[in-house]
């Protein structure tokens, strides 16, 4: 199978790269860190933090790498630690429990519409996105790029499942007006 | 009538849920060099600080186990080629390294006691 094939490599590279080869790092960073760069960066809204974020999962991959195991994909582990770290970060930033009680805006913030303004809808979207609050941020990220269940996200999150549930209509209805917008300004 | 015409909303809602899976599904773009460098550049200090360490280790306990067995050879009148035979002879390396750094951290007469404690005043 490619994943087990994939995941191989991984721990080829990894044994390699902590033998102190450093091509053997660098493919394995370039491997793995530009969808772990794309998930920090969907859940945190800002590419500055989830490079902070990749390039500490990768540094705390380096300092198991002697006692790595090769039981475990070293492509999940990583892409658990950046998670896990994202949400850390997103706690830290104390808005969570302010947020459940914002209403939707009525009105697209000063200046969204020259953003959603761009070229394709893709990146309207992803701007959008990254305009959206922390937790309906997050919530979309986890169950539309991260396969998450409401259950997990709940989990993840530190709210029930209704809250789950409330926070993905109001992140959809939020990026479909985006995309609304983005819509009648292409026109 | 479809729904797309009867709730627009609802439409918008499909489409971005559409757009998202797509999204999902595409190859992410390649991650900053400098980011692919600075990743790179932390295994190889990771790497280079456990080699450092490692140097470090063996030749302080072989300088300790050395030591105590240059003791051990005095203490028996063998002098340095005395110890140096003790040491060699001496058949347990991990029971050595074990007392090694005790015998670093201690004083002369600690070193004696522990030089006689791993070679016996028998050498």
């Amino acid at each position: 199978m490619a994943g087990d094939d994939d995941d191989a490599l991984d721990a080829a590279l990894l044994a390699r790269a902590a033998r102190g080869e450093p091509a053997a790092a660098r493919l394995l960073g370039a491997r793995r860190a530009p969808r772990l760069l794309a998930m920090a960066t969907r859940l945190l809204g800002d590419a500055a933090e989830a490079e902070d974020v990749t390039q500490e999962a990768f540094l705390r991959l380096w300092r198991i790498a002697p006692g790595w195991n090769d039981a475990g994909s070293v492509g999940g582990w990583l892409h658990r630690t950046a998670r896990n770290l994202c949400l850390d970060r997103l706690r830290r930033r104390g808005r969570w429990s302010a947020i459940d009680d914002v209403a939707e805006p009525a009105d697209p913030q000063p200046g969204a519409v020259e953003r959603l303004a761009a070229q394709d809808r893709a990146a309207a979207l992803s701007r959008a996105m990254a305009a959206l609050p922390d937790r309906q941020r997050a919530a979309v990220t986890l169950r539309h790029f991260e396969g998450m269940s409401n259950p997990d996200i709940g989990a993840a999150l530190g709210v029930s499942v209704e809250a789950v549930e409330s926070l993905l209509s109001r992140g959809r209805k939020a990026l479909a007006r985006a995309l609304a917008e983005h819509r009648e300004d292409a026109a | 009538m479809t729904d797309r015409i009867e709730n627009p909303d609802a439409a918008l809602e499909a489409e971005v849920e559409r757009m998202l899976a797509a999204m999902a599904a595409a190859d992410p773009p390649a991650a900053p060099p400098a980011l692919l460098a600075a990743i790179a550049a932390d295994a190889a200090a990771e790497a280079r600080g456990r080699g450092a360490a490692a140097d470090g280790l063996l030749p302080r306990r072989f300088w300790a186990a050395a030591m105590a067995a240059s003791v051990a050879g005095l203490m028996v009148g063998g002098g340095l080629a005395g110890g140096t035979a003790a040491l060699s002879s001496y058949a347990a390396p991990a029971a050595v390294e074990a007392q090694a750094d005790d015998l670093l951290a201690g004083d002369l007469l600690e070193g004696v006691d522990l030089a006689i404690a791993l070679f016996g005043e028998e050498g």
